[in-house]
């Protein structure tokens, strides 16, 4: 059995949740500038390339809505932690010192009605993996409110096919527009259960998965069908990129989630 | 406000890209409903109504250290207080996406403007900006009343003068 010190993980979650804000690892080497561009939509993929850079060199968080907190863990049946109960406990000091120090926006509320910023930022919200090995493998995600809440989640019937799964993403990104900061980095979960689909979508974006050729082409032609590119006003960029997981499912369903994020998609990994 | 290549108010159209050089005011869903009612209650307000500019933003804490990001905040929650607003003289109003039924009409009344800002654009925004202050409910936090001075700040027409709309 391998001992992982705690503060160790509390460290790294802080650094890594810092890092996303400033320079994610998602967004290393991407360009906003596509060729066949109007000189407006030009100008504002040039500031949406700017701020990538502004955010590297002035230390300033890529976006002011520094997001909610989501934590994807793997962890080998061999790996343990020292120095707290759960590993939420770890994680959560880890964000919460991240936010601060970091001098990032405190966006969770405590209550969904009473809507109380207690200004940390907790709970991260965590999704654990158990795995073979000692691995201990920690992927980090900032999310946006705008590009969260334009994301939806529909149970097709299974003789609907691609095409249905298609039209779904199709009318999701028509009525998200500008709402949710286009061009979107799209992840799209095909299968498994109600709970579980909006979970694959998510790591669809994690892990850039390609699991369905037919599918993707199919959304790709239709996508060019849209009326609006980067932010919503007219153009051509409104998808930057798109990508799909797919899971067993039950014979009787055909559960679709479209998970949508912003230009400014951070996410990135450490392993320990 | 100065715009770019010397256009005054009147000449602005809605949809094009301008950028802007001034002063602007913060607000947001929490001050907004308390200034509404420290108007009721006649109490005065630390900054001047007329001709000003209302940015419907709330930044990251790292003013101090001219490190902040800001950027726009979904307009529609605001609609509502755009009316109150223009009664007491705002000129321009800075956000996001569009606004609530009858209030663009609102707007081309008074003749004042709206304008878009990019999303997301927060540390490009925050790097436009020369000066930072809090100037009302530093209590709010992030939605406290910032006042700021930007340098081109770049923005999308949405309403202009004329009542045009671009969207």
């Amino acid at each position: 059995m391998r001992i992982i010190d705690g503060d160790h993980i509390v460290e790294a979650v802080k650094n890594l949740f810092i890092k996303l804000n400033y320079e994610p690892d998602s967004l290393a080497g991407i360009s906003f500038i596509e060729s066949g561009m109007a000189s407006d939509e030009l100008e504002l993929a040039t500031v949406l390339n700017e701020n990538m850079q502004k955010a590297k060199i002035e230390r300033r968080p890529l976006c002011q809505d520094c997001g909610v907190a989501q934590v994807f863990l793997k962890m080998g049946k061999f790996a343990t932690y020292s120095g707290a109960s759960t590993i939420a406990h770890l994680i959560n000091e880890g964000v919460s010192e991240a936010y601060s120090d970091g001098l990032l926006r405190k966006s969770t509320v405590a209550d969904p009605f009473n809507r109380t910023n207690e200004g940390r930022n907790l709970p991260a919200f965590i999704h654990l993996e158990e795995c073979d090995g000692d691995v201990f493998e920690l992927t980090g995600m900032v999310k946006g409110g705008g590009s969260e809440n334009v994301s939806a989640l529909k149970m097709l019937s299974p003789a609907e096919g691609r095409v249905g799964v298609a039209n779904f993403v199709f009318d999701t990104l028509k009525s998200a527009a500008g709402k949710g900061c286009p061009p979107y980095f799209i992840g799209i979960g095909v299968g498994g259960t109600f709970d579980n689909v909006s979970i694959i979508a998510k790591k669809a974006l994690l892990e850039r998965s390609a699991e369905d050729a037919e599918l993707a082409d199919i959304i790709n032609e239709s996508v060019k069908k849209l009326d609006y590119g980067i932010l919503g006003f007219p153009g051509i960029s409104a998808v930057k990129a798109l990508y799909i997981k797919k899971q067993p499912t039950h014979i009787a369903m055909m559960p679709v989630a479209v998970a949508l994020n912003c230009h400014s998609f951070r996410s990135g990994k450490f392993s320990l | 406000m100065i715009f770019s290549g010397g256009m005054t108010e009147e000449m602005l159209n809605a949809g094009m890209v301008t950028r802007i050089t001034g002063e602007l005011i913060t607000v947001r869903d929490q001050s907004l409903k308390k200034i509404v009612e420290m108007v009721k209650n006649g109490e005065p307000l630390p900054f001047e109504t007329q001709n000003s500019y209302i940015f419907f933003a709330a930044p990251t804490p790292g003013y101090t250290e001219n490190r902040a990001s800001i950027g726009p905040t979904t307009s529609w929650r605001m609609g509502t207080f755009i009316p109150f607003l223009l009664d007491l003289g705002v000129k321009g109003f800075i956000g996001k996406g569009f606004l609530p039924e009858g209030i663009p009409e609102a707007i081309r009344r008074k003749k004042a403007l709206y304008f878009q800002a990019l999303g997301g654009a927060g540390a490009y925004y925050g790097s436009q900006m020369t000066a930072m202050e809090p100037i009302m409910f530093p209590e709010l936090g992030p939605e406290a009343v910032f006042r700021i001075e930007v340098a081109d700040f770049p923005l999308i027409i949405s309403i202009d003068t004329r009542g045009a709309i671009f969207s």
